[in-house]
């Protein structure tokens, strides 16, 4: 029993150790069985990881795209209204690519933040510093932005707020600069140059004739369809038919807004001048300027253009005159003067008339002169010449002060521009001259400053604005050639006629 | 600018003491009870009262009268602050334009004849001389800068600004035979103010805007005939082999004795920055740039030249 009981024993003992014999090496498969499936599995990592390796240069490639982070990195806050100064030009561009630092856009967003802001009227705040109003209108009337570009007889720019002052006096009619023909270019480009405006382009057309000026609206307009429509109405009827020349009656529609400190009368700021003023008052930050002389005088035959200083050339006269009445010497020159005078005058005004009447059987325009004895040039006849006072300071004042200086003229520009711009500075101007086909500069005259072309170009220039000369039509040629003496003796035949 | 900041704190303080000591005020509330105290201070967020000798009360619980007063009195508290509402001046120039030329000059007599709508003119040119002529125009201004640092609006605020400067003006406008006198040369200073009231409807926390003074336009011209003198020798002269030259012009005298010069300057800018305090009054802070500018010029005009003609 014993010996069976360790039989039994030694049994079991074997059994168990089969067991752990059996137990170990499924234990040992299963190790290996999974050491081999590591293995595997390990290589097929460190394959799929070679494998990957080998796009890992194009990953790296790709570096430029970390970089984008720095987008994240914390923006220095500011209060929206500086933001607003400094739009993004990414915006501005997306909008227009006219003129981008003309139109400051602020972001989308920042319209829902000015919402509950109180509107801001005036220059007083920075974000109004290039008066927005417009664009902010301009982005709720869902139109293109108001930025022209503008080609005005050669003088360009682009800008949001344009005028454009024009004369409209008989000086753009005379014989040499083309007559009615070349004021009819004017009105072509006018029509080209506001036709071509943007609808929220503001504008406004000034037209002068000597001291009267009107402006087609008293503010700047948008120039929509209809408000072009307008002005190429209004402006329409000017100087086509010559026996009306200039403004027509009840235009004139421009008083000044104040009083300017300035070298010149206010009486005395006529033309061009007067026309600039009514445009500065405006503030629009382009403005085209046509026009034919500098100054209210112009002399006939050197071309010298100044703005007259009425009260000092009345004083002058008075003294002048006195001193021809004192002088024996003086006043015999005088006298003789005036008597030769009289017949030309005389004799130049019948010529005109017998020109006149030419030219209306011709079915032509009546011929615009300067003044009658234009016509004598014309005809070679020579006028005479005035006697020179001998000694001036005997007459007590000087015919120099009886003119303002260029640079009175300029201070006066200076002055009345920047009482309407203060810290916007200077606008953008530009001046074309109508000239006639052929046109030639006095040299002596010009070097001196004296003629318009010279001055003009001389403001220009320091205004660093443009100017052009616009060639007008061929010179009107007069139909008929008269002779001093045939004249007379015709005026002397009708005086005996009528007796 | 640390003086005008010095200054412009001074100003404040000065205002802000005024406040301070101001007389007791009557508060009435709602339902018609009256007492008299102080503001010390006033909580916009909370929208309450602190009274020197009441302590805290809530806004709504005084009239509609009071709530306005006390309204107007915190907002003045926040305007008289220096810290919390700054000013600043700064002198800029907005513009700035150059006309130079050498030009010949030239006699030119003008008449004006009967019968004709324009001048006769007789023209004598002075061609063998040749003067400069400069001119020089600036238009500067200054930049007022609100900046408001309080937590609650400020509204209404009036800025007024006084802008002098000077400028000189030749006795002699432009006259060729008189140059031969002294008074050719001489000039005119005339002091010269330009004034500009605005109004500034609100001012909301942390707002900033600029605001600027009138433009002083000032010219420098200058006439130069020294160096450009081309001396001529006369043809007498010259028969008698005389190497002599001459620079003098009939009637005019010797050419090189006319040059002259007018200038101006800025003198500077005088701010005054209002607005209506709790009894209905203006209260202003004033400031100037540069500091001195108070010794030179005064706000009022001096009402002493009618006195001087009688």
């Amino acid at each position: 029993m014993h010996k069976n009981e360790t039989s039994d024993r030694d049994d079991m003992e074997v059994q168990k150790k089969k067991k752990r014999i059996v137990a170990s090496s499924a234990a040992l498969m299963s190790i290996a069985i999974h050491v081999v499936l590591i293995l595997a599995a390990g290589s097929m990592v460190a394959l799929k990881y070679y494998k990957k390796k080998s796009a890992g240069f194009q990953i790296e490639e790709q570096k430029p795209k970390l970089e984008r982070r720095k987008l994240q990195m914390p923006v220095k806050a500011q209060p929206f209204i500086e933001q607003m100064s400094k739009p993004k030009m990414q915006t501005t561009s997306r909008i227009t690519a006219n003129a981008p630092q003309m139109v400051n856009i602020p972001e989308q967003g920042e319209y829902l933040k000015m919402a509950p802001m109180p509107t801001f009227k005036g220059g007083y705040t920075n974000f109004v510093q290039m008066d927005r109003s417009l664009e902010f209108s301009a982005k709720y009337r869902d139109v293109s932005f108001g930025v022209s570009a503008v080609d005005f007889f050669g003088t360009k720019g682009k800008a949001e707020k344009i005028a454009i002052v024009v004369d409209t006096s008989k000086a753009m009619l005379y014989d040499e600069r083309g007559g009615a023909e070349s004021y009819s270019m004017v009105h072509e480009d006018l029509h080209e140059v506001i036709g071509n405006m943007r609808s929220a382009t503001l504008f406004n057309v000034v037209l002068y004739d000597g001291s009267q000026v009107a402006l087609f609206n008293q503010g700047m307009v948008p120039a929509t369809p209809a408000a072009k429509t307008n002005v190429l109405e209004w402006i329409g009827g000017i100087n086509t038919n010559l026996a009306k020349v200039g403004l027509l009656d009840g235009m004139a529609n421009y008083a000044p807004k104040k009083a300017y400190d300035v070298p010149m009368e206010q009486r005395d700021v006529t033309g061009w001048l007067k026309g600039l003023q009514a445009a500065v008052e405006l503030n629009p930050e382009i403005i085209f300027l046509l026009s034919s002389d500098w100054g209210n005088v112009t002399t006939m035959e050197e071309g010298i253009s100044y703005f007259l200083n009425t009260s000092v050339f009345e004083e002058y006269q008075q003294k002048r005159a006195a001193y021809f009445l004192e002088e024996e010497d003086a006043k015999e020159d005088m006298d003789l003067y005036r008597a030769e005078f009289d017949q030309m005058r005389a004799i130049a005004l019948k010529m005109l008339e017998l020109e006149n009447q030419a030219r209306i059987d011709a079915e032509m325009q009546p011929k615009v002169v300067r003044d009658w004895d234009e016509i004598l040039l014309n005809n070679e006849v020579e006028l005479p010449e005035l006697p020179l006072v001998a000694d001036q300071e005997e007459v007590g004042a000087s015919p120099a002060q009886t003119r303002y200086t260029i640079d009175e003229v300029l201070e006066t520009i200076f002055v009345m521009v920047m009482d309407n711009y203060r810290q916007k500075g200077f606008p953008q101007l530009n001046f074309v001259m109508l000239t006639g086909e052929g046109f030639s500069r006095n040299s002596t005259a010009a070097a001196s400053m004296m003629t318009s072309d010279a001055k003009f170009q001389n403001l220009t220039k320091m205004v660093k604005g443009r100017f052009r000369y616009l060639e007008g039509m061929p010179a009107v040629d007069n139909l008929l050639m008269q002779d001093a003496d045939d004249v007379l003796q015709l005026i002397e035949s009708e005086e005996t006629e009528e007796l | 600018m640390n003086k005008f900041l010095l200054l412009s704190f001074a100003i404040g303080l000065m205002a802000g003491s005024a406040l301070a000591e101001d007389e007791l005020h009557t508060f009435s509330n709602s339902e018609g009870k009256t007492l008299q105290d102080r503001i010390l201070k006033y909580d916009f967020k909370e929208h309450i009262v602190l009274l020197e000798e009441k302590g805290r009360v809530p806004l709504d619980t005084f009239s509609e009268a009071d709530q306005e007063y006390i309204l107007l009195w915190n907002q003045l508290n926040g305007f008289l602050s220096t810290m919390r509402f700054k000013t600043t001046l700064n002198k800029s120039r907005w513009a700035s334009l150059k006309h130079e030329q050498n030009i010949t000059p030239y006699f030119m007599d003008v008449v004006q004849l009967p019968g004709k709508q324009t001048p006769t003119h007789n023209l004598v040119m002075i061609e063998d001389y040749e003067e400069y002529n400069a001119l020089y125009l600036e238009g500067e201004g200054f930049e007022i800068v609100l900046r408001n640092q309080n937590q609650f609006p400020i509204e209404n605020i009036v800025v007024e600004s006084k802008l002098f400067y000077e400028q000189e003006y030749y006795v002699i406008p432009d006259n060729l035979f008189n140059s031969e006198n002294n008074e050719y040369t001489d000039t005119v200073t005339t002091n010269k103010v330009r004034f500009l009231s605005e109004t500034v409807p609100v001012l909301i926390p942390l707002e900033e805007v600029v605001l600027y003074s009138e433009c002083a336009p000032i010219v420098d011209h200058q006439i130069d005939r020294t160096s450009l003198v081309s001396e001529t020798e006369s043809e007498s002269e010259s028969d008698d082999e005389e190497e002599e030259t001459t620079t003098e012009i009939e009637g005019f005298g010797e050419w090189s004795d006319h040059g002259r010069r007018r200038k101006g300057r800025t003198t500077g800018v005088w701010v005054r920055i209002g607005i209506k305090g709790p009894e209905g009054e203006m209260v202003w802070r004033e400031t100037t740039n540069p500091s001195t500018l108070s010794d030179k010029v005064s706000w009022d005009p001096i009402p002493e030249e009618p006195e001087e003609e009688e």
